[in-house]
C-alpha cells in the first residue's frame, strides 16, 4: 500500500472522517459539516490517479468510477442541504447525517472497486446505512415497516447475492471482475456453477435496482421512509447497484452475454411496464414517485442486453437525469410537508397559486421524467433508446433489439398520463385554501439546482453525452481481450 | 442570428417577461401583442422575399448542437414551410387580440399561447430533424395546459385525451427517426444529408420507417381512424385554443409527411400510396356524414377538419407535382377558414351562450356582423370560386384524376356533402324565426370582429389571386419531387 493508494480512495476517505466528525459535533454545526464533508469529497475527485489499479487490483479508478462517485457525492449533497427544514424537531440528527456521509461513502466505493469482495463491501456498508436511515422516523409506524421490509428483504438479497460471488469465485478462480471475463465459459463441468452464480447475482442486485419481480418491497418503502430518504434510496442507492451490476455484468461476465442478454432484455420490458401499469391509478404522490422510479429503472436496464458502448453511455446518462430529476421532485415533496402539506394528491389542489415556483419545479421534474423535449429526460433516454434502433439497423444487428426501443416509447407516453395527474391537481384543479405557502430558501436551493441542471442538461446534453461515452469506454476498456463491438 | 431565430426568441422574451415581471392586465396584454405582431411582420417580409424569389431553403441558419450525434440547430425556409410560417405567426397575433377580454389567468393564458408560437415557428423552419421533433413534442405542452385550464366542462379529459394520443404517435415517429439516422451512416440528423444518403434503405426497410413517421403524421393530421382526440379536443378548447389548434397544429402531421416522410423514404411512399388514398378518402366521406348529423356547431366545424385534412392527404397520396402543390395550398386555405369558423362560432358562443344549432335561430338579424363573417367561412369551406379553398382542391382533384381515374367521384363528394352541411348549419342558426336565446344576443365586439374580417379579406384575397403562394410552393414542391 502506497499514498497513491490512500489518494485513490480519498473521497471515501472524507466522507467517512466527516461521518465520524459528525457524530461528535454540535447539533448545530452538523449540516454544515455534512455538506462540507461532501463538497471537500466532491473536490478530491480531481486528484482521483485516473485509469490505476490500487489496493493490489481490488480498487481501480477511472472514468466510470469518477462519474459515478461525482454523482452519489452531488446527490447527497442536494439531499443534506434539502434536510434540515424536514428532520427539524425529530432529534437524533447527529445519526441521521452521518448515516448519509457513510451510505454514499459506501456507493462512492462500489463504484471504484475492482473486485468482487471490495464492491460487496462499498454495497453492504451503503445498505445498512440506509436501513437504519428508513426507520429514521421511529415514532412513525410506517416508516418503522419500511425499515423493516427494507431490511429483511435487503439481507436476504444480499445473502443470495454473496452466495452468487461464491460460486462465481469456485469456477473462476479469481474475484477480480476483470480477471472473471476470461476466466468464465471456457465450457466443461463449471458451467452450470457459472449460470447459477449469474443467476444469484442478478437476483441478489436486481433488488437494489427494483427490477421487476425483485421490487416488491419498494413502494411501501419509498412510502413510508422519510421523504428525503426516499430520495437518497431513489437515487444514490439505487443507482449504486445499478453501477455494480454494469461493472458485473458487461465486464466480468460479458464472456457469457449469450445467456443473459434475453434475460435482461425481458428484465427490462418487465420493469419499465409493470411499474407504469402500477403508478397508473396512485394517488398518493410518494407512491407514485415510486412506481415511477421501478419504471425509469427498466429504461436503464435496456443498456444491457443492448451492451455497446453507445447503450451504456445512455444508461449513465438516464442515471444522472433520473437522479437530478426524482432527488428534485421528492425534495419537492419533503419541502411542502415540512409546511403541511402531505403527500396525498388532493392536498396538492391548485399549488400553482400557493407555491408558484415549486409548482413549476415539480411540472418541469415530472415533464422530464415523462421524456419531454427539450429537458434532460428526453435527452437521456433519447441516447438510451436510440443504441437499442442502433444495435437493431446496424450492420449486424439484432432486429429485435426494436422492440426495446418501441415498448420503452411507448411505455414513455403511457407514463405521462399519471405524470400528468400530479400536473393536473397543481394547476388544472382550483386550491381549496388561498394561503400561500412561504419555502425558506435553504428549502428551494437543493430543488433550484436540480431543477437549472434539468434544463440545461437538456438544452445542452452534448458535455454529458461524451462524458457518458468516455465512462463506457473505460469501463469495456478494463476487459481488454473481449471488448463487445463499438458503435 | 437570423430573422427565423429572432422571430422565435420576441415571443420567448415576451412569455418570460410575463410570467416574471409583476406587471397589470393591461402591460401583459401590451406585451403579448407586441411579442405577436414583431413577429407577423417578420413573417410577412420573409414571405414577400420568398414569394418573388423562390429558390430552395431560404434564411437559412446552421449551428452545431450536440456535436457528439451530429444534431444542429439548422432552421430555414422555402415556399412549402413559408405559407405555413406566416399562418402560424398570423393566427397568434389573431388570436391575441380576438382574447382581449379574457380574464381568467391572464399572464399564464398569454403566455402559454406565445411558448406555442415559438415551438410552432420551430416545427415548420426546423430542418435537422431531432430539432423537428423536439419542437414537434414541446407544442403539446402548451396546448394542453391551454385545453385544460381554460377549456370547456370536460376539458381535462380531453386535454390528457388529446396528448396522450398524439405524444403516442410521435414517439413512433421518433423512433423512425432514430432507424433513419442510424440505417444512414450519415451520423447527422440533417434532413438534406439524410435525403442525399437514402440510397443506403432498403424496401423493407422504408416500409417500415414509412409506416412510423405515417402513424405520428397521421394522428396530428387527423385522419380516420386516428381522430378520435380531435372532436374533443376542439370542443372543449377555448375559441383561441380551437383556432391555433385548427389552424396550425393539424398542419403539422401534412407538413411532415410533404418535408420529411416522402422524400426521405419515396419507396416507402409508394407503397402507402393505396393506404394514403383509402384513409384520405374514407376521412373526407366519415368526417363530411359526421357533420350533417351534429347539433352542435363547434363539433361541426371540428369534424369539417377531419374532411378537409383528409383532401390534403389525397393530395399527398397522389406523389405528383399538382396533387402536392394542391396540398400545401389546402393546408394553407383551411388554416385561414377554420380560424373563421372557428372564432365565429367563439363569437356565438360568447353572446348567446350556446353553440347548439336548434337554440339558435335568426341570429344574423341580432348579429350582422359575425352572420356575414360565418357565412363568408362556410361559403370559402364549401369551395366557392373565388376563395381560397377552391383554388386548393382544384389541383387536388384534377392530380387524383390524372393518378387514380374514376376513383375520384368519391372524393369529389365532398364538395356536395359540405355544401350540404354548411347551408344547412347556417340556415338554422342563423336565419329562420329568432329563437328565445337569440333574442339576447349582442354582436361581435370590436375586438373579435376585425381579426375575423381581416382573415375573411385574405380568403378572397388568396383565392382570386392564387399566384401569390401558388409561385413559391410549387417551386419547393417541385425540388422535393424531383428528387423521387
Amino acid at each position: 500500500m502506497t499514498a497513491k493508494d490512500l489518494i485513490g480512495v480519498l473521497p471515501e476517505l472524507i466522507l467517512i472522517l466527516a461521518g465520524i466528525i459528525c457524530l461528535f459535533s454540535p447539533k448545530r454545526q452538523i449540516k454544515y459539516l455534512a455538506s462540507g464533508g461532501l463538497i471537500a469529497g466532491l473536490i478530491s475527485l480531481a486528484w482521483l490517479p485516473m485509469g490505476r489499479e490500487l489496493f493490489f487490483g481490488t480498487v481501480k479508478v477511472d472514468q466510470f468510477s469518477f462519474i459515478f462517485g461525482a454523482l452519489f457525492m452531488f446527490v447527497s449533497l442536494l439531499i443534506v442541504l434539502g434536510s434540515p427544514d424536514y428532520i427539524r424537531g425529530e432529534g437524533n440528527e447527529t445519526e441521521y447525517y452521518s448515516l448519509i456521509l457513510f451510505a454514499t461513502a459506501g456507493m462512492t466505493f462500489v463504484a471504484s472497486a475492482a473486485d468482487l469482495i471490495a464492491l460487496y463491501i462499498g454495497f453492504e456498508l451503503s445498505s445498512l446505512s440506509t436501513y437504519a436511515l428508513a426507520g429514521f422516523f421511529k415514532r412513525e409506524e410506517r416508516s418503522l415497516e419500511a425499515s423493516i421490509k427494507f431490511f429483511v428483504i435487503g439481507a436476504l438479497s444480499s445473502a443470495i447475492a454473496l452466495y452468487g460471488i461464491t460460486l462465481v469465485y469456485g469456477a473462476a478462480g479469481t474475484m477480480r471482475i476483470a480477471e472473471l471475463a476470461g476466466r468464465l465459459s471456457l465450457g466443461g463441468n463449471s458451467r452450470l456453477i457459472e449460470e447459477l452464480g449469474m443467476l444469484l447475482i442478478l437476483a441478489g442486485f436486481g433488488f437494489k435496482i427494483t427490477a421487476v419481480p425483485f421490487h416488491n418491497w419498494a413502494p411501501d418503502t419509498y412510502e413510508g421512509a422519510p421523504t428525503t430518504i426516499t430520495a437518497l434510496l431513489s437515487t444514490g442507492s439505487k443507482k449504486m447497484g445499478f453501477a455494480a451490476l454494469f461493472k458485473i455484468f458487461l465486464v466480468g461476465f460479458i464472456a457469457l452475454k449469450l445467456h443473459w442478454i434475453y434475460l435482461w432484455a425481458a428484465l427490462a420490458l418487465l420493469t419499465m411496464t409493470v411499474g407504469n401499469l402500477a403508478a397508473l391509478p396512485q394517488r398518493n404522490i410518494k407512491r407514485l414517485l415510486a412506481y415511477s422510479s421501478i419504471a425509469q429503472a427498466g429504461y436503464i436496464m435496456i443498456a444491457f442486453p443492448v451492451a455497446t458502448r453507445y447503450a451504456l453511455a445512455g444508461g449513465i446518462f438516464h442515471i444522472i437525469t433520473h437522479s437530478l430529476m426524482t432527488a428534485g421532485a421528492f425534495l419537492i415533496v419533503a419541502a411542502l410537508s415540512s409546511r403541511g402539506i402531505g403527500e396525498e394528491m388532493e392536498e396538492w389542489s391548485g399549488l400553482y397559486k400557493r407555491a408558484p415556483l415549486l409548482a413549476f419545479s415539480m411540472a418541469i421534474f415530472l415533464l422530464s421524467l415523462a421524456g419531454i423535449p427539450p429537458l434532460a429526460g428526453f435527452a437521456s433516454k433519447f441516447v438510451l433508446f436510440s443504441s437499442a434502433v442502433d444495435a437493431a439497423v446496424g450492420p449486424q444487428g439484432r432486429g429485435w433489439f426494436l422492440w426495446l426501443a418501441i415498448i420503452g416509447v411507448l411505455n414513455s407516453a403511457l407514463s405521462f398520463y399519471y405524470y400528468a395527474r400530479v400536473i393536473r391537481q397543481m394547476y388544472l384543479v382550483k386550491p381549496k385554501d388561498e394561503e400561500k405557502i412561504v419555502i425558506p430558501f435553504g428549502a428551494f436551493l437543493p430543488v433550484g439546482l436540480a431543477l437549472v441542471l434539468v434544463i440545461l442538461i437538456g438544452l445542452y446534453p452534448n458535455p454529458l453525452i461524451s462524458f457518458g461515452m468516455r465512462a463506457a469506454g473505460s469501463l469495456f476498456t478494463s476487459a481488454p481481450s473481449l471488448l463487445p463491438p463499438l458503435p | 442570428m437570423g430573422l427565423i431565430s429572432i422571430s422565435m426568441l420576441i415571443p420567448f422574451l415576451g412569455a418570460l417577461a410575463i410570467l416574471v415581471l409583476e406587471l397589470d392586465d393591461k402591460q401583459v396584454k401590451r406585451i403579448a401583442l407586441l411579442a405577436t405582431a414583431i413577429p407577423a411582420a417578420i413573417h410577412l417580409y420573409m414571405f414577400a422575399r420568398v414569394g418573388f424569389a423562390p429558390s430552395g431553403y431560404q434564411f437559412v441558419e446552421s449551428y452545431t448542437w450536440i456535436k457528439s450525434l451530429g444534431m444542429s440547430y439548422r432552421v430555414g425556409v422555402d415556399g412549402i414551410s413559408m405559407p405555413m410560417l406566416f399562418l402560424t405567426s398570423l393566427l397568434t397575433l389573431l388570436v391575441v387580440i380576438f382574447s382581449w377580454e379574457q380574464k381568467e389567468r391572464i399572464r399564464q393564458y398569454f403566455s402559454l399561447f406565445l411558448f406555442l408560437e415559438v415551438s410552432l415557428i420551430g416545427v415548420f423552419t426546423a430542418l435537422d430533424l431531432f430539432l423537428f421533433y423536439v419542437f414537434w413534442e414541446f407544442v403539446l405542452v402548451p396546448m394542453y395546459f391551454i385545453i385544460g385550464i381554460w377549456g370547456g366542462p370536460r376539458k381535462e379529459y380531453a386535454a390528457i385525451k388529446f396528448f396522450l394520443y398524439t405524444f403516442a404517435g410521435s414517439v413512433l415517429m421518433l423512433v423512425g427517426f432514430m432507424a433513419v439516422y442510424f440505417a444512414s451512416g450519415t451520423s447527422s440528423f440533417d434532413l438534406e444529408r439524410l435525403i442525399g444518403a437514402r440510397s443506403a434503405f432498403g424496401l423493407t426497410f422504408q416500409s417500415l420507417v414509412f409506416a412510423a413517421l405515417f402513424i405520428g403524421f397521421a394522428v396530428k393530421m387527423p385522419v380516420v381512424p386516428l381522430h378520435t382526440w380531435l372532436p374533443d379536443a376542439h370542443v372543449e378548447a377555448p375559441t383561441a385554443g380551437s383556432v391555433l389548434l385548427a389552424g396550425v397544429l393539424l398542419k403539422m402531421g401534412s407538413y411532415g409527411l410533404i418535408r420529411i416522410a416522402v422524400p426521405l423514404l419515396p419507396q416507402g411512399a409508394e407503397r402507402f400510396v393505396p393506404v394514403m388514398l383509402a384513409i384520405g378518402i374514407l376521412s373526407i366521406l366519415y368526417g363530411a356524414f359526421v357533420c350533417l348529423a351534429q347539433r352542435d356547431l363547434k363539433r361541426l366545424v371540428a369534424y369539417s377538419s377531419i374532411s378537409h385534412m383528409g383532401v390534403v392527404l389525397v393530395g399527398i397520396s397522389t406523389l405528383s407535382q399538382l396533387g402536392t402543390v394542391g396540398a400545401v395550398y389546402m393546408m394553407f386555405a383551411h388554416g385561414l377558414i377554420s380560424a373563421i369558423l372557428f372564432m365565429s362560432v367563439g363569437s356565438i358562443q360568447h353572446s348567446v351562450g350556446t353553440r347548439i344549432i336548434e337554440r339558435l335561430g335568426g341570429l344574423a338579424l341580432k348579429m350582422p356582423r359575425v352572420g356575414v363573417i360565418i357565412t363568408a367561412g362556410f361559403l370559402a369551406g364549401l369551395g366557392l370560386p373565388g376563395m381560397v379553398q377552391f383554388a386548393a382542391e382544384i389541383p387536388v382533384f384534377i392530380a387524383t384524376y390524372r393518378t387514380f381515374g374514376v376513383i375520384l367521384a368519391l372524393p369529389i363528394l365532398t364538395v356536395v356533402l359540405t355544401a350540404g352541411y354548411a347551408l344547412w348549419a347556417i340556415a338554422r342558426a342563423m336565419h329562420g324565426p329568432l329563437s328565445p336565446l337569440s333574442t339576447q344576443a349582442h354582436d361581435a365586439p370590436t375586438y373579435e370582429f376585425w381579426p375575423m374580417l381581416l382573415l375573411v379579406i385574405l380568403t378572397v384575397l388568396f383565392g382570386s389571386a392564387p399566384g401569390l403562394i401558388m409561385g413559391m410552393i410549387n417551386h419547393s414542391v417541385e425540388a422535393i419531387l424531383a428528387l423521387l
